[in-house]
């Protein structure tokens, strides 16, 4: 009576198994759980044959197919194209979902920029019916972002991975993410762009994992890592001047990461990490892990 | 063990016919009292029977079948409610507000709510079944004076008559200006705002609020709705607003510790800027972007 289900893409975990991941990894239970919907509904995506090597999951849940240690709270990134999905709006039919446990219904999407070249669908809205550990309907909601800005990079098929141990699955199945050195580029402009906490999390966790010799996670080629980077200021630069005028060019935002972060403590403890790597992951690491491993590696040292 | 006797279950059943998720023994000792003498002790008993789950002094939620936590039964902003309603007014604000209005995608285990400075309450927080309730205590200048503009009742559970007192939007908005370390930061906070323009915020409102919170909440609030592009909001509502004489810290947690040459002064609002200025305006531009 564990499980339950019918042409579920997932195996539905019992209350009793979230309750007990969520305490043993420090996630509250109503995040956790919306990670779950989430991880449904890439599948569903998947099966509906959206993922390809230019058609992606982006972003922190991207990233955790390298192991990262950041919960991602609310938000579902994709990077796609018009190949795939024309016009945008038909993506709300892609991401709706339905099984015996679980409903996702998603709202319209519309134009999150000025060019057109993003999109979004918020709220997502979901009926989790296989658990009741989210009583709060205000809590049964995700977002889903869409970019149409064209990959520079092909994405990697990899093993979808979940920091928890729930036994969803039996095998890990494969999904398509975005390269890692794409994702550090768009990381490294939202951190100049945005000076958003979560960015220089994760920059600092591609630096630490990308390192040479036992543990290493991403293979990252800095030389390519630079070339990335130069092809995505200069889109961005072109869909947003005002926003980038401070980064003329890579070695403007390489620059930017040496200097010191100043990180606002206030934000920096909602960052949600994994219970076991909380401690580990404090900002004296992440600034080391950018200043001395990051930086140098952009600059060829 | 959840097995109800005929008390026990007639309890439940008045409970379902009216409604509701939640019994108390001061509130509901008349009506219990035509079953038992003593509605306390029959309350526990159900209690140690799963068939309530008790979420404070005399407080209790009902277990519904198959549940085996009270954070099932009950949103944690409920059952705040529930320990807060029995001691006076309560308003649920700051973060917790602002994620309810999904101005932020962050998520907190900690509930925060405003209470009156002269409350009963002789303690900060409160441990919840799985979080904390955390009580900002208000001075009566600060505590909302137009009911119906400030605070909203929300039901706290589809198809039931349990309501929660939560902060309008507006209200929300200068709750995390005026104390941004209870908003998870001032770059929670400054989002919160930018995104606030693409929602049908009464910006008027947020100024009369401001307004009535003192000098230092103007200036803060007209400096920031400048830096939104909403500088006609402001000097509608801040027509006399000068900066002379003013030295206004903008982030009042200080959580970026500055040093004195790296603060700029607003010379319009006298609002201390103790942000970096990127930051500020990369906050904004992030709420425009994914």
């Amino acid at each position: 009576m564990d499980r339950c289900g019918g042409d579920a893409v997932i195996d539905y975990p019992n209350d009793r198994a979230i309750a007990a991941a969520a305490e043993k990894h420090g996630i509250p239970a109503p995040v956790l759980i919306r990670d779950l919907v989430r991880v449904v509904e890439v599948l569903n995506l998947k099966n509906q044959d959206f993922f390809s090597a230019r058609s992606v999951l982006a972003g922190s849940m991207g990233l955790r197919c390298f192991d990262s240690p950041r919960f991602t709270v609310y938000d579902a990134d994709f990077s796609t194209s018009s190949d795939t999905i024309n016009p945008p709006t038909a993506m709300k039919a892609k991401l709706a979902y339905s099984d015996d446990d679980l409903e996702i219904a998603p709202a319209d999407l519309v134009p999150h920029d000025q060019g057109g070249t993003a999109w979004k669908s918020a709220p997502v809205c979901f009926t989790p019916v296989f658990t009741s550990l989210i009583p709060n309907e205000d809590d049964r909601s995700f977002k889903a972002d869409v970019s149409f800005r064209g990959m520079l990079v092909d994405g990697l098929e990899v093993p979808f991975k979940l920091p928890y141990d729930l036994a969803i699955w039996d095998d890990d199945p494969a999904v398509w993410i975005m390269d890692p050195h794409e994702t550090l580029a768009e990381k490294i402009l939202g951190w100049g762009a945005h000076r958003q906490v979560k960015h220089y999390a994760d920059l600092a966790y591609i630096a630490i994992v990308s390192r040479p010799g036992n543990g290493r996670l991403i293979e990252l080629d800095y030389a390519c890592a630079r070339e990335v980077l130069d092809g995505k200021l200069a889109v961005m630069s072109q869909l947003q001047p005002d926003v980038y005028a401070a980064f003329p060019n890579i070695d403007a935002l390489i620059a930017d990461l040496l200097a010191k972060p100043q990180l606002d403590g206030a934000q920096w403890t909602e960052i949600m990490y994994l219970r076991d790597q909380r401690a580990r992951f404090n900002p004296a690491l992440l600034e080391v892990a950018v200043t001395h491993i990051l930086v140098p590696g952009l600059r060829g040292g | 063990m959840r097995a109800a006797g005929p008390i026990a279950a007639r309890v439940l059943e008045a409970l379902a016919d009216s409604r509701r998720r939640s019994i108390s023994v001061a509130e509901d000792r008349a009506w219990l009292s035509q079953w038992t003498k003593d509605p306390n002790a029959l309350l526990e008993s159900m209690a140690d029977s799963q068939l309530l789950y008790r979420v404070g002094r005399g407080r209790y939620v009902v277990a519904p079948r198959g549940t085996f936590s009270a954070t099932q039964a009950a949103p944690a902003e409920l059952i705040a409610a529930l320990i807060l309603g029995a001691r006076g007014d309560y308003f649920i604000s700051y973060l917790t507000a602002l994620i309810d209005y999904r101005l932020t995608d962050l998520h907190s285990t900690t509930i925060y709510a405003g209470i009156r400075q002269a409350g009963t309450f002789d303690v900060t927080s409160v441990a919840l079944p799985d979080g904390t309730l955390r009580l900002v205590r208000l001075s009566p200048r600060n505590w909302p004076v137009d009911r119906d503009r400030e605070l909203t009742r929300v039901r706290a559970l589809a198809d039931t008559k349990e309501f929660i007192w939560r902060a309008t939007m507006e209200r929300a908005l200068v709750d995390g200006l005026s104390r941004p370390d209870l908003a998870a930061g001032l770059e929670t906070v400054i989002g919160c705002w930018a995104r606030a323009r693409q929602s049908d915020a009464d910006w008027d409102l947020v100024c009369a609020i401001c307004a009535r919170r003192g000098r230092s909440m103007e200036r803060r609030c007209a400096l920031l709705l400048r830096l939104l592009g909403l500088d006609a909001v402001a000097k509608r509502n801040f027509p006399n607003l000068s900066g002379r004489g003013a030295s206004t810290p903008l982030d009042r947690s200080n959580s970026f510790e500055l040093s004195p040459e790296q603060i700029t002064r607003d010379r319009d609002t006298g609002v201390l800027v103790n942000v970096p200025e990127d930051h500020l305006r990369g906050w904004i531009a992030a709420a425009a972007t994914p």
